[in-house]
């Protein structure tokens, strides 16, 4: 839904503990924008959300319902005029019961512009 | 409920809800510093506050609140 | 109640990112409001609601409780204010809802801080809660 659209995956990278980091940018011409606020485009935090989680969804290969959000702290607005490029950091565990612990951040440079802490189960 | 009550009960509340240890929880520390609280995480104090003693405080009151000594006169006061 | 155009005297979001319909009213504490999911919801997939929108939908009740208050407050021609969201605490989604199907939030307000408002959320589809949350809001001054 918001990948291709809202926002495109431009490359991704693992490290050696497993820990990945996808490189994002912002599309400004989405219609989100336009309602979100008129004249002053802020990325709604819950799209903030969506794109930890399709960025999740594409390394997994599969879909997830992100049924537990334990703790979602936004520390620093994304504008895609001042902030276009991003970089999605995931530590994930798939654990035995089926579903995937999730820790992410949404950072660029020295700025952390959000962090989630959750658990998401597997879409059939 | 007496002042030592309320001391004993304000550290064990707040060190585990801002996760900080117990003893740097003490009468002259500055709050705000001690628990790392910004303009976003006030509302958590006043709303821990507010579950474990039932008193009803507004964001103003709190932000004037500035040692944890001043804290516990503050619930004193509320409670009476 | 509040429907229609009037809701965007309560809230700032416009479409395609309006998730409440109807704004039930608001106690002192209290609030309500409702949607429901139409195909054409920016964050429908598949004949489904998904997670994004039931949390912007439970944003978005808080924000329009917060409107309300704001005019009681400041008189009937005050603007919303722009608002974002904090943090987001045990949130719990057991079921999307499906086009068609009405969600109605409930938010109570836990406390208040200088310009942050924390509220406790629950969503349901008829009898059913599919969410509970813990929310803070963040209003521009």
């Amino acid at each position: 839904m918001l990948k291709d659209e809202f926002f495109k995956i431009t490359g991704s990278a693992k490290n050696e503990s497993g820990v990945v980091t996808y490189s994002v940018t912002l599309n400004p011409n989405h219609p989100i924008f336009s309602g979100h606020f008129p004249g002053n485009p802020i990325s709604p935090g819950v799209c903030n959300i969506g794109m930890i989680k399709a960025c999740a969804e594409h390394e997994l290969g599969y879909g997830l319902l992100l049924g537990n959000i334990k703790q979602c702290k936004f520390k620093h607005l994304i504008t895609p005029t001042e902030h276009p490029d991003l970089d999605i950091v995931l530590d994930m565990e798939e654990m035995e019961n089926g579903n995937v612990k999730l820790n992410a951040k949404i950072t660029k440079g020295d700025i952390v512009f959000m962090e989630l802490k959750g658990e998401a189960s597997c879409e059939s | 409920m007496s002042k030592e009550e309320i001391i004993e009960r304000v550290v064990a509340l707040l060190s585990e809800e801002f996760e900080v240890e117990a003893d740097v929880i003490t009468p002259e520390a500055n709050i705000k510093k001690t628990l790392e609280l910004d303009s976003l995480s006030l509302v958590d104090l006043v709303a821990a506050i507010d579950g474990e003693f039932g008193i009803k405080t507004n964001g103003q009151e709190m932000n004037q609140v500035q040692t944890f000594a001043e804290l516990y006169d503050f619930i004193e006061k509320k409670q009476a | 109640m509040i429907q229609g155009e009037a809701i965007k005297e309560l809230i700032p979001q416009r479409e395609p990112v309006m998730m409440i319909d109807t704004f039930y009213g608001a106690t002192a504490t209290e609030g309500k409001s409702g949607l429901t999911v139409t195909s054409s919801n920016v964050f429908c997939e598949n004949g489904k609601l998904r997670e994004m929108g039931i949390i912007e939908h439970i944003a978005q009740t808080s924000a329009a409780f917060n409107g309300v208050k704001n005019k009681q407050a400041n008189g009937e021609d005050s603007a919303p204010k722009l608002g974002y969201i904090g943090e987001i605490k045990k949130c719990q989604i057991t079921r999307l809802p499906k086009v068609g199907e009405r969600m109605e939030t409930q938010v109570v307000v836990t406390a208040e801080a200088l310009n942050v408002t924390l509220m406790e959320a629950t969503t349901n589809i008829g009898a059913e809660t599919i969410a509970t949350c813990q929310i803070k809001l963040f209003e521009e001054e």
